[in-house]
């Protein structure tokens, strides 16, 4: 064996050593696998996938790792968006040998009835955030819907629909995941985020530290009568004294029936959520 | 016999590596400038391929699972080390011209490709006639990519130094980027495309 | 200082490892069909061509050159190169798990892929010192990047248009990467 050859030869062998036991020392002293990878993958199919970001953590998938490494986290905040979907928390609560709490989940309203006139023809940037830029919009009402759709461009469940008559987004309660992609799409902070038993909702957002002089408000509007504060006998209205709007308990969600029939402009919306059955006289 | 020339058959059409399976495109474009080249790679190709399968399928017992394509990749890189050093000491001009390719057919997709899937679960005799399949498969796809490459972006056709003809008028005005990179891709993609159109279905 | 830039750049762009050098090829069309996977990947390639690279150049300069084996480098450099691709996964599997979620799954196919072994090569064709090296693997890998997340948002869009049956999936992803390769042929001048 000429030298060359054993050169060669011994060459090969020293750097497959190395690499063989370079990789054994690794697998020795890294820290152990994280088995959980497949109980995650696992977890993952559970949940609706949407990516929302909803419950806090990046993704269904860092969501679903947080669970399975902790599974009191399911307990304490489940996934907002699988939330409302009884039968795929079940199936979930089934696997996890868990039932989780306040498994309410969120459901996004605009506020606007949109009955306020048009002020122009508005021919720019064909978005709500564009028009918004333009003397705060193209209708009587400084803070009503405009209508142009940068909501419906980002809801990931097409919940939300354009009522082309009145120009304004109409949310689908049902359909809605609550992923609050909507409320950073409006331009004018119209949409709100609601807990999904919220009986009542307030369709109206003027609010008067903002007034722009001359500029006239729909037939709708709030007109701050606090009437509705009035009314309510447990407390499930109160004055939002920063917005001038009344506002609802978001705690408890009591239903304000009084409120609904007394207001003076019939701006106390009910939602999908509302029951008959839990009137308080 | 008759298993020796269905997979030898195989290889040349319904298996074609570059055209069917779409593997191995690295050499593929980047040597197909001339024939020379494409005569050149396919025959250094075609040895490591049946090299590789007739050595692997001998030793296709003895190998455990675990460390199979480790000791694949060994073999088949010490095979292309010896074609790659007989090339240099016997036909120089060629290795020069196709540079580090030749040492790239070891992470060629194709010869490990079939080391996994067939020269590994089947006798030696089937795999003489894979590999001897395979690559005329390759070698034929490459002659027709530098076929055109050459005719289109030369003018000439030249074998070996062996100048064999000129096409008229494209001899002085030749269409340079066929010559480029670019042209390689454009070439596959519209010989894909032809394949496909004679209904010839291609693996997606 | 120039000589660096102009070997980053040069890597990256005029010599790109995908449309000049005809270097990954399989990867760029197997996974370029979308943005997310695209990223992941040419991320992936960066990685293990930079890690690669500081490997292997000091094999070859302190165990290959002084005993005179310089023909082991295809053996030795793939066996080099494909027990780092399986330490990278291994560590990246046991202390991120999300990144490994991102791109774990296509560190073993950059085993096989041409382009690693090809920077390889090239750093030792070319000469270049340690540093060098570092810098060539740094801009062949952004260029490769680069490459791929252009191509993969071509292709989103491909899947919306409408070319003839024939061409219809690879064919027009090659000719895709022609005009895109006829576009990179701008860049030939910045490097004297």
């Amino acid at each position: 064996m000429s030298a060359q050859t054993m050169i060669s030869v011994g060459l090969l062998t020293l750097v497959g050593l190395v690499a063989g036991m370079v990789i054994f020392l690794a697998s020795r002293f890294l820290p152990k696998e994280d088995k959980s990878l497949e109980e995650v993958a696992r977890i993952k199919e559970f949940l609706p996938g949407a990516d929302c970001g909803a419950c806090g953590y990046p993704g269904c998938f860092a969501y679903a790792q947080a669970v399975a490494k902790d599974q009191q986290l399911f307990v304490n905040r489940p996934c907002p968006t699988l939330a409302p979907d009884e039968e795929g928390m079940r199936r979930l609560e089934d696997y996890l040998g868990l039932k989780a709490n306040n498994k309410v989940g969120r459901k996004a309203v605009v506020h606007c009835t949109g009955e306020s006139e048009a002020l122009a023809d508005y021919r720019g940037i064909n978005t709500c955030q564009g028009a918004a830029q333009v003397a705060s919009g193209h209708k009587e009402c400084p803070y009503g819907c405009l209508g142009l759709g940068d909501c419906v461009a980002v809801c990931p469940a097409g919940a939300i629909s354009i009522n082309n008559e009145r120009k304004i987004a109409i949310i689908d309660w049902e359909t809605c995941i609550g992923c609050g992609l909507c409320v950073s799409a409006c331009p004018q902070n119209l949409i709100e985020l609601m807990p999904a038993n919220m009986p009542q909702y307030l369709g109206c957002n003027y609010q008067a530290a903002r007034d722009i002089v001359g500029r006239n408000r729909c037939p709708d509007g709030c007109i701050h009568c606090k009437i509705c504060v009035k009314v309510s006998q447990e407390g499930e209205v109160s004055w939002d004294e920063i917005k001038d709007l009344p506002a609802f308990d978001k705690e408890c969600c009591l239903t304000a029936t009084a409120a609904i029939e007394k207001c003076p402009r019939h701006i106390i919306k009910k939602t999908a959520a509302y029951r008959e059955d839990l009137n308080h006289p | 016999m008759h298993s020796f020339t269905k997979n030898f058959l195989r290889g040349i059409i319904r298996s074609n590596p570059t055209f069917i399976l779409l593997l191995g495109l690295c050499p593929t474009l980047a040597v197909s400038t001339s024939l020379d080249n494409a005569v050149g790679m396919s025959v250094a190709f075609t040895c490591v391929l049946l090299a590789s399968n007739i050595i692997i399928s001998l030793i296709r017992n003895h190998v455990p699972v675990r460390v199979r394509i480790p000791v694949f990749i060994v073999i088949i890189a010490t095979l292309v080390t010896i074609v790659d050093l007989m090339l240099q000491g016997f036909i120089p001009a060629l290795s020069k011209s196709l540079g580090m390719y030749i040492p790239l057919i070891v992470v060629n997709c194709i010869i490990l490709g079939r080391a996994e899937a067939f020269a590994s679960k089947n006798s030696t005799t089937n795999s003489i006639a894979d590999a001897l399949g395979i690559g005329i498969g390759f070698a034929w796809a490459m002659i027709l990519i530098s076929l055109i490459r050459q005719l289109l972006g030369t003018g000439k056709l030249d074998l070996f130094g062996r100048h064999l003809f000129t096409v008229p008028g494209l001899g002085d005005n030749p269409v340079a980027i066929f010559l480029l990179p670019m042209g390689a891709f454009f070439v596959i993609g519209v010989l894909l495309a032809l394949f496909r159109w004679m209904g010839v279905s291609t693996g997606e | 200082m120039s000589n660096l830039i102009d070997i980053f750049f040069g890597m990256a762009l005029v010599n790109n490892l995908v449309l000049v050098k005809f270097l990954g090829l399989c990867p760029f069309f197997g996974v370029s069909k979308k943005l997310g996977s695209a990223l992941s990947m040419g991320v992936a390639v960066l990685l293990v061509i930079v890690v690669a690279s500081a490997v292997t150049w000091p094999i070859f300069h302190f165990l290959l050159v002084p005993y005179g084996a310089e023909f082991m480098r295809t053996v030795i450099f793939i066996l080099v190169i494909a027990s780092l691709v399986q330490i990278i996964e291994m560590t990246i599997k046991r202390t991120n798990l999300t990144l490994y979620n991102a791109l774990g799954i296509y560190l073993p196919l950059i085993t096989t892929n041409c382009a690693v072994l090809g920077i390889t090569f090239i750093n030792i064709d070319q000469a270049y010192t340690f540093s060098e090296s570092i810098i060539a693997a740094l801009g062949a890998g952004a260029g490769f990047t680069l490459v791929l997340i252009i191509m993969s948002g071509i292709r989103e869009r491909l899947d919306m248009a409408d070319p003839p049956l024939a061409f219809k999936g690879t064919p027009i992803a090659f000719i895709t990467a022609m005009f895109l390769g006829l576009c990179f042929l701008a860049f030939r001048g910045i490097i004297r």
